[in-house]
């Protein structure tokens, strides 16, 4: 049914894996995380989150550059902490915007990692995104301070890495043909895999070069 | 969830771009005056802020507030970022946030 979008010999060179043999159609996200067990860690600034798009399917509940959104990591400063015995709210702002975020405390590490953490200070937050009547909230299973500040500028230049790279895997779906322009900021592609000249990636291939991203390892 | 007032990466040169709006820089303290900090921005030039510093600064703090002027920010919020930092890193991001991935912080 889209056999006319693509040039088999071109796209698939080697891969053993033939277009018409393939169940998969030709969606806009080939995310990792449609394997279950592969959930990627996405670097995200409050801005991205709130731009996030919900495709309105059971299969993910947020799309960002077209990759599903489960886990995501935050850094900014905590405001507003409100402890109550079995959780503890506190609205995140990481210059980008503000972020309403809960954790739940299962045991006495929770609570004590809590302690050590008071307002105006920044910290780094790893969680998962939630959407309740149409406001999304951040479900944190960890939170340390930010303790080398150098963490900061890194995180989100780490967001905008991510952002480019799931952008430029995310060209060849949007467009039905395959062929990349890899000529474009070749500087960009020394830290992945160079694509195949002339011709480009399988998708197994740009999944295992996403789950090696120090994102997700 | 609000993304109404975010504050934008600056340095000196990017600071007369966002003129009564929210900034955020960071700045390595040179001296302190009554009620200003005289600074040197990640792309070495001077800038002031306004406000009162920590007790204690560290060399690097950095800011968050209006910015009042080309060269002048009226801090809300202070963070001490220590006595040692990549400016260059912090400046690079300065550049990508105003650049072409604006649309990812403001």
């Amino acid at each position: 049914m889209y056999g006319s979008q693509f040039d088999g010999s071109a796209a698939f060179s080697g891969g053993g894996f033939m277009p018409s043999q393939t169940t998969q159609t030709p969606d806009t996200s080939f995310s990792p995380a449609k394997n279950r067990d592969a959930q990627a860690l996405l670097p995200l600034t409050v801005k991205q989150i709130s731009d996030a798009i919900v495709p309105g399917n059971e299969k993910s509940e947020f799309l960002v550059d077209g990759v599903d959104v489960n886990n995501v990591k935050l850094v900014g400063i905590i405001h507003d902490k409100a402890g109550r015995i079995t959780d503890v709210t506190f609205v995140l702002d990481d210059g980008t915007g503000r972020i309403d975020c809960n954790k739940w405390f299962h045991e006495a590490i929770d609570t004590n990692e809590m302690d050590k953490i008071h307002d105006g200070m920044y910290v780094c937050v790893h969680g998962r995104l939630k959407s309740f009547q149409g406001k999304r909230t951040l479900n944190v299973f960890s939170i340390r301070p930010v303790e080398d500040y150098n963490e900061i500028a890194s995180h989100f230049i780490e967001c905008v890495y991510v952002h480019f790279y799931n952008k430029k895997c995310q060209k060849p779906h949007v467009q039905g043909g395959v062929n990349t322009q890899p000529q474009e900021r070749n500087s960009m592609n020394q830290s992945f895999a160079q694509y195949s000249a002339g011709g480009s990636k399988t998708t197994e291939e740009i999944v295992l070069d996403f789950l090696h991203l120090p994102s997700c390892l | 969830m609000d993304t109404s007032n975010p504050a934008a990466f600056v340095n000196a040169e990017l600071l007369r771009l966002y003129v009564g709006r929210r900034v955020r820089a960071l700045v390595q303290v040179i001296r302190s005056e009554n009620g200003a900090v005289v600074g040197k921005s990640t792309d070495d030039s001077q800038i002031v802020v306004k406000g009162s510093p920590p007790r204690a600064p560290t060399t690097f703090v950095e800011v968050i507030g209006i910015a009042d002027g080309d060269k002048s920010i009226r801090a809300e919020i202070w963070t001490n970022f220590g006595d040692a930092i990549d400016t260059h890193n912090y400046n690079q991001l300065c550049q990508l946030a105003n650049g072409e991935f604006k649309h990812l912080f403001i």
